[in-house]
Formats: C-alpha cells, sequence, structure tokens
C-alpha cells in the first residue's frame, strides 16, 4: 500500500471511530420527503409544515377580509406616568387596521371612578390618531378604554 | 424503520437555531413599529416579505445551516426554521402581551410573521453564533469572574441601544406580574439551555469545569444577575428608574430578559 492511500485509508478508519454519522449519504438514499427520518425530525417538520400553513393561509384570508372595506377599530390606553397639576395623564390610541376610514368615533375611557369620553373626527384607514386625556388630581388606577360607537362613511 | 443515516438532527441542534432565533429576533419584537405595521401592512405585503425571507433563509441554510454537517439538506432545514420561528414569535408576543386573546385574529397573524421575520434568520444562523471549538480567549478568561465578564459584556451590547428606548418603559407599564415571572423564568431556561445545552463549542468543557461557580445551574443565576444588574445600570444611566419600587423593577426585568440572551452569548464567545 502506498503512503498516501495508507493516510486515506486511516483518514477514513478514524472518520467512521469517530461516529461518521456526519459522513453525507449518497445520492439514491435519503432524499426529498422519502428520506429517513428520526421521530424528532418528523415532528419537527410537521410542526414546522403545520405552522407554515396555518400563517399564509391566515394572511391570505385576513387580506380577504381587509378587501372587504370594513373599518376595523383598535383602541389602546396606557398610563403615561406623567402628571398634570396632580392629575394623571392617559394616552388614547385608536387603530384602524381595516379596509375603510371611520369616522366621528367616541371612546369612553375609564380611570377609577372618573369617564371621559373622546371624539376622533375621522381615522383614515391604515392609520391611527391618539389623544390625550387628563384625569383630575387625586385619581389613580388602571385606565381602560372602549369603543363606543363609529360612522363609516 | 430502517436506521437513520446522514447527519440527523437533534434537540440540541435546534436548540441551537432556537438560541439564534432569540438573539436575532428579541430587539425587533422589542419594537413598537413592528407591533404597528404588523397589524397595519396589507398581508399582500407580508406575504411578499415572508417569501423574500424565505429565499434568504434556504440560502443561509444552504451556507451554514442551523445544524452542523446538515447544509446538504438545506429546503428542509429552511422549513423547519421558517416554521419554528412562527411559533417562538407567537410565545415571545403572547409573553410580552403585545398579541392576546381577546384582540382580533387577524392582525396577530401579521404582528406573528413581521417578527419572525428575523428569527427565521437567526434560526438558519444558529450554526456560526459561536466558534465551534469555544473561544479563543477560553484558557486566560474561563472560570467564574471570566465568564461573568463576558456575561456582562455580552448583556451590554445586545440591550444598549434597546435601554434608551421607550419599549421597556411600555412593555413594563402593561405587563402583570404573572408575566413578570414568565419573563424572568423563560430568560433563565434560554440561557441554560443556550449555554449547557445547545451543541454550541465549549459545551463540555462548561461541564468540566471545576470552579463553583461553573456549576451550571449557578453560572445561569450568576449571569441572569448580571444581565439583571447591567439592565438596572443602563436604565438608571438613561433616568428611567430610580430606585426599588415596582415600577422600576418591572422595567428592570424587561429589559434584562434580551441581557440575559446577550450574556449567554457572551459566555458562548469565551
Amino acid at each position: 500500500m502506498s503512503p498516501s492511500r495508507q493516510t486515506s485509508a486511516s483518514k477514513k478508519n478514524r472518520h467512521k471511530a469517530e461516529g461518521g454519522e456526519s459522513s453525507r449519504p449518497g445520492p439514491d438514499e435519503n432524499r426529498g420527503l422519502k428520506r429517513n427520518r428520526t421521530p424528532f425530525e418528523w415532528g419537527l417538520l410537521a410542526t414546522a409544515l403545520v405552522v407554515i400553513g396555518t400563517m399564509v393561509i391566515g394572511l391570505f384570508v385576513y387580506a380577504d377580509k381587509r378587501a372587504g372595506g370594513q373599518a376595523e377599530l383598535r383602541v389602546e390606553v396606557r398610563d403615561t406616568g406623567r402628571q398634570h397639576e396632580g392629575g394623571p395623564e392617559v394616552q388614547l390610541t385608536v387603530r384602524n387596521t381595516g379596509g375603510a376610514g371611520a369616522e366621528q368615533v367616541t371612546v369612553e375611557v375609564q380611570m377609577g371612578p372618573e369617564v371621559r369620553e373622546v371624539t376622533m373626527i375621522r381615522i383614515p384607514k391604515d392609520d391611527e390618531l391618539t389623544a390625550t386625556v387628563i384625569f383630575p388630581a387625586g385619581t389613580s388606577g388602571t385606565p381602560e378604554a372602549e369603543l363606543l360607537s363609529y360612522v363609516q362613511p | 424503520m430502517s436506521p437513520v443515516r446522514g447527519a440527523a438532527t437533534r434537540p440540541e441542534d435546534a436548540m441551537r437555531g432556537v438560541a439564534g432565533a432569540f438573539l436575532l429576533g428579541v430587539p425587533l419584537v422589542y419594537t413598537q413599529e413592528v407591533w404597528f405595521h404588523g397589524g397595519n401592512l396589507p398581508p399582500s405585503a407580508i406575504l411578499g416579505l415572508l417569501a423574500g425571507s424565505f429565499l434568504l433563509n434556504l440560502a443561509l441554510s444552504t451556507a451554514v445551516g442551523f445544524s452542523a454537517g446538515r447544509t446538504h439538506r438545506p429546503f428542509e432545514d429552511a422549513v423547519v426554521g421558517f416554521g419554528l420561528s412562527f411559533l417562538l414569535a407567537a410565545f415571545l408576543l403572547l409573553l410580552l402581551k403585545r398579541i392576546d386573546l381577546q384582540m382580533e385574529w387577524a392582525p396577530r397573524f401579521g404582528i406573528i410573521a413581521l417578527s419572525a421575520v428575523p428569527m427565521s434568520i437567526g434560526f438558519a444562523l444558529g450554526n456560526s453564533l459561536a466558534p465551534a471549538e469555544g473561544g479563543q480567549l477560553g484558557d486566560k478568561s474561563s472560570g467564574g469572574l471570566g465568564d461573568l465578564l463576558a456575561a456582562a459584556g455580552g448583556a451590554v451590547v445586545l440591550v444598549f441601544n434597546i435601554a434608551p428606548t421607550e419599549e421597556p418603559l411600555l412593555l413594563a407599564a402593561e405587563l402583570g406580574r404573572v408575566r413578570l415571572i414568565g419573563l424572568v423564568v423563560t430568560a433563565l431556561a434560554l440561557s441554560y439551555l443556550m449555554v449547557f445545552y445547545a451543541e454550541f463549542g465549549g459545551k463540555h468543557r462548561r461541564h468540566q469545569a471545576g470552579n463553583p461557580i461553573n456549576t451550571p445551574v449557578l453560572e445561569t443565576l450568576f449571569a441572569y444577575l448580571v444581565a439583571f444588574a447591567v439592565s438596572a445600570g443602563l436604565l438608571a444611566s438613561f433616568g428611567e428608574v430610580s430606585g426599588l419600587d415596582g415600577p422600576s423593577l418591572a422595567k428592570t426585568v424587561v429589559l434584562a430578559f434580551p441581557a440575559s440572551l446577550g450574556a449567554a452569548l457572551g459566555r458562548l464567545m469565551v
């Protein structure tokens, strides 16, 4: 055996001894969907395919819904932590994620016993409006907001 | 079933992808524009982004991959990384209350999809996150203090651009006690799995280290404390925490989540 072949053979043996499992499969085995897989690999692949399918279908359905031309308003409210003459400042955001604009959007903001109504003239589609509500001094609690009404032009 | 040949994916390999997904994805999940645009962008635009990022995933899986020796199955790896990234993004968004069961279902898909894009890229890059044989500085800086120093460095690098923003404050104001505890538990679990379970280089050296701090559980806890201290320090520097009150603690816990991931990466690098 020539020295070069000996080196090659010993490399091969060492590779086998180290587990050799990282060697690539031959051209006719382990390819495509028919490839042999461990249960863990099947689980990963099946989960991934189900999730991707759900996401793509969900986005298509979402697109179809948006094309329907309905306003979809999402209301968020948060205490900014700032005070104005002792009264807490609350920030109200209304987002229109639908396929049409909304007008005369009325939102009720409540903090503790205090209730305020905010009316926004118009929120175009894919847009948002923010309003600041100042409650009287001494008001405390977690602010909450509820969409009361809106008009779709 | 015939024996599986070739480099089969093991849970440790997948964990490497998960680590990459969180490291690249978390900074974007901590960005309110993503929350907004995810719920407002036309779904066709989001689908286009997903298609483009899948192709990028395919290319990265061909060149790098989340599993060593697996670059000969790029399509399957890209599908797995892409699909799992949606799940990871949904989990993180639920934990951070960016999506919930009360909100309309349609925008949820957009927010999850947009957040999953960088996560999937991170998943595909998982294999190259840390040196294959552990860091070159391992002999000089391994051990208790060296690891904690690396943890501090990694934490600063990952959260220095998050700390001055409004997002940690916004999240802290909205997250309840259960979610904040969930963030701490998730941070500890991810750090442990990244450093001591995923097949990154230097894993066995870490397991065998004689330093008392280098027992896996203790090192994970100490590294989290370092990440927590780094987060508190950065927030204090920007004037966002003032003492040991509830809101300050909540802000620090929120920022300590990405900081702990950075701390884990820092320890892997050395």
